[in-house]
């Protein structure tokens, strides 16, 4: 008998038994440890589709037109981040709203886990989007940073606190996209003071200028205090 | 493993809905069974970790019911529970499989596992708003027991089911008893009968009846029309 005719016979003779009490153990074994950074990176898996395509779509026309040095792209992002940020705060409702809080509630991590997982996911994105889009039209335009980036800013933490607010209250859980309206609102007031008249957009401008950093950490802070009272009260309010 | 609920009570404004009920479970299938109201599903949200009770505790071999070392070992149905509208089955018990902790590949083998189990390999794929309220279950059914739970609540896991997946689910349950400890509310008392070793009866947020079915009684059924009717 040759040696490679041996193998299959003393695999037959002394096959592996099936494994005994495999449920038993595997129940016994400690659940592994998962890092706040794993639960984000999780979240992000999960950000739909249509997020996606709407950051990518205000990236690819702002850097595209700050190339090519159209005047508006500018005005054109400041009305576009109220809905960036809308997008965000429906993502805190997004549980409710489809049924899933009882089921993530009982997951290993709370829903106040997941729901924080998937804002930090979001804010990620909407900070990509600044850092990629003020450059390029500052330096585009050769406009001042900080004046271009406060102006970008402003439109979307404003929706962003009234958002969070007004999602939490019981009119905005029964009607559940009160924020796109708020988002719309801010838009159109955005669009007002860029183009109703020059002077209102040079004193806007002016006082970008000297407050805006200071308006920017403020909406900033109450964008945080809001966003911890959401997740605070997101259990109770699933 | 046990599990005890001690002197656990869930009061609403001027309504309580669970007062003061307390048992152990160990291994094992235990039946809840009681009418709309009793206080089932508000004692099972409590047992699952969502609902803070007024009163009373929750633990598992000293584990509480409010840490993540309990929500480890546990696997839950809800009575109605929604899905994410793009969800295909296979992304929802996946994506319940990486909030329960486990990593990519285990999620992966266990969900294919677990559809195959449920009987919904065939359409793992396809998007869970496409399936019957019975397929539905079952891929609520499959969730639950994504990570191995050693506690399984299922609130009304039955309901929606045909005859046939009843009693597929039944065997299931019996399997899955043998070493998890898993308490499943229903109304319909041969389910209990036929899988439950052990039993609770509430009524009026309150227990009235717990342990095995002592046979001396007389019929479940009829214990459970005469007191429920």
């Amino acid at each position: 008998m040759k040696n490679n005719d041996l193998g299959p016979l003393i695999r037959e003779a002394f096959s592996a038994p099936e494994p005994e009490m495999k449920q038993s153990f595997l129940k016994n074994l400690k659940p592994r440890e998962v890092s706040t950074p794993e639960v984000v990176l999780q979240q992000f898996a999960y950000i739909r589709i249509p997020v996606w395509l709407f950051a990518g779509f205000i990236m690819l026309i702002v850097v595209t037109a700050s190339l090519f040095r159209f005047e508006n792209v500018e005005n054109f992002m400041t009305v576009c981040m109220p809905f960036a940020a809308a997008i965000s705060v429906l993502e805190t409702r997004r549980s409710a709203r489809f049924g899933m809080s009882e089921l993530e509630m009982a997951t290993r991590f709370s829903l106040r886990t997941v729901v924080l997982a998937r804002m930090t996911a979001l804010g990620i994105l909407a900070a990509v989007e600044l850092l990629v889009c003020a450059p390029a039209i500052a330096a585009s335009f050769g406009r001042s940073l900080l004046i271009t980036g406060s102006r970008i800013l402003i439109p979307y933490l404003l929706t962003m606190v009234s958002g969070l607010a007004v999602e939490r209250s019981p009119l905005g859980r029964r009607t559940g996209y009160l924020s796109l309206v708020i988002a719309a609102a801010v838009s159109v007031l955005v669009f007002l003071v860029d183009n109703l008249d020059s002077r209102t957009l040079l004193l806007y401008l002016n006082m970008l200028k000297h407050w805006g950093v200071a308006l920017v950490f403020v909406l900033l802070s109450l964008t945080v205090f809001e966003q911890w009272k959401t997740i605070h009260h997101v259990e109770a309010l699933a | 493993m046990k599990l005890s609920v001690d002197r656990i009570t869930k009061q609403y404004k001027n309504k309580i809905a669970v007062d003061r009920i307390s048992f152990s479970l160990t291994e094992g299938v235990t039946g809840l069974l009681g009418a709309n109201g009793a206080g089932k599903t508000t004692l099972m949200r409590m047992m699952a970790g969502i609902l803070d009770p007024t009163g009373g505790e929750i633990f598992a071999d000293g584990i509480p019911v409010q840490s993540e070392n309990y929500r480890a070992l546990l696997g839950y149905l809800p009575q109605d529970f929604g899905y994410y509208p793009e969800f295909t089955a296979r992304e929802f018990v996946r994506y319940i499989a990486a909030l329960k902790g486990l990593d990519k590949k285990h999620a992966k083998e266990k969900t294919e596992e677990l559809l195959e189990l449920v009987g919904l390999s065939d359409v793992a794929g396809k998007k869970i708003r496409t399936f019957s309220g019975g397929m539905k279950q079952r891929v609520g059914i499959a969730q639950a027991l994504v990570n191995d739970p050693k506690i399984l609540i299922l609130d009304e896991p039955t309901a929606g089911l045909d005859p046939k997946e009843r009693v597929r689910f039944r065997n299931l349950i019996a399997e899955v008893g043998n070493d998890t400890i898993v308490l499943f509310s229903t109304h319909i008392v041969s389910d209990v009968e036929h899988i439950a070793g052990n039993l609770l009866m509430m009524k009026e947020g309150q227990l009235i009846y717990q342990g095995a079915w002592d046979e001396q009684r007389g019929d479940l059924e009829q214990f459970y029309m005469e007191e429920f009717e």
